[in-house]
């Protein structure tokens, strides 16, 4: 997540900047215009969590590969077999979906389990298309994310 | 114990439980309006402001009327002021977002609990979003002086 930091940054700047529009227009009576720089900042919003979740989901998918691999060093065949299933430098995991990439770093039903889907539902209506009413406070998620960073398991 | 998160990605919410989010919403504005309003220097005074109206997504989606939310504006006996505003309670990442602005200076207030929880007012200055604090007093004046 090296450019998590420089998303989070960039982020407040933006969405400052818009802010200091929609001060001008709420002082001028401009209810429309107020109302288009909100749209903006929602889509602002939306760009940068998806931004952030990518950021997330590539330290996932390491954390899965290593994993794997930290596994299929196993001594005994019996507890080495199921992993060798897996390729850990295959590009698709060996065709491992994201719920089950998730579940080889962190505990299954976990609070973090289930925010990282949660999150990645949220992350799949944006990116195919259905932009989402509500704002995202982008930096308390990008903070949400060092934390489940940090509970991902890499052996 | 839920979150907004909760909230916008579980399908089995319903208009009880939306109707309740916001009727809690409007109890924690209220307090922490008396929590600021108790906690002034000498020289500034709170008055009510003109409220806002509330009818976001969430409520709209399971018909629920817009509501009236209310606004603190804190006023310095110099003319100098300041005014707190709701945003929105369904902020994906809080329980619900207040500004506070002063003149050029943005604060953005952040319930960081879960919904039905004890409020647990967080803020930062909107340069410096990283760096959030309790809102304490000391917070307060801080932002004040």
């Amino acid at each position: 997540m090296n450019d998590l930091r420089a998303i989070a940054d960039l982020y407040a700047e933006v969405d400052d900047s818009l802010e200091v529009l929609r001060d001008r227009a709420s002082a001028n009576g401009a209810t429309a215009e107020r109302t288009r720089i909100e749209h903006k900042q929602r889509i602002n919003d939306q760009a940068y969590f998806v931004l952030a979740w990518g950021q997330l989901e590539a330290d996932i998918v390491d954390a899965c590969r290593s994993t794997i691999r930290h596994a299929q060093t196993h001594g005994n065949w019996r507890d080495r077999r199921a992993w060798t299933r897996y390729n850990p430098d295959d590009r698709r995991l060996s065709g491992l979906n994201f719920e089950n990439r998730l579940t080889l770093v962190l505990e299954k039903g976990s609070d973090n389990w289930k925010k990282v889907l949660q999150h990645y539902r949220v992350r799949n209506q944006i990116a195919h298309g259905r932009l989402r009413s509500q704002r995202i406070d982008v930096s308390s998620v990008i903070e949400e994310f060092y934390l489940i960073q940090a509970s991902l398991a890499r052996n | 114990m839920s979150t907004v998160l909760d909230d916008v990605t579980n399908e089995k919410i319903d208009a009880r439980h939306i109707r309740r989010r916001v009727e809690d919403w409007d109890n924690r504005l209220h307090a922490l309006y008396d929590m600021i309003g108790g906690w002034l220097p000498a020289g500034w005074t709170a008055r009510e402001g003109e409220p806002v109206r509330m009818h976001e997504e969430m409520m709209r989606e399971f018909g629920i009327a817009p509501k009236e939310v209310p606004t603190l504006e804190l006023v310095h006996q110099t003319g100098d002021a300041a005014r707190l505003e709701p945003r929105a309670l369904w902020v994906i990442g809080c329980n619900g977002r207040v500004d506070l602005k002063r003149n050029s200076h943005h604060y953005l207030i952040l319930d960081r609990a879960e919904s039905f929880e004890r409020a647990d007012w967080q803020a930062a200055h909107a340069h410096r979003r990283g760096e959030r604090k309790p809102v304490t007093r000391d917070w307060l004046l801080g932002v004040l002086q």
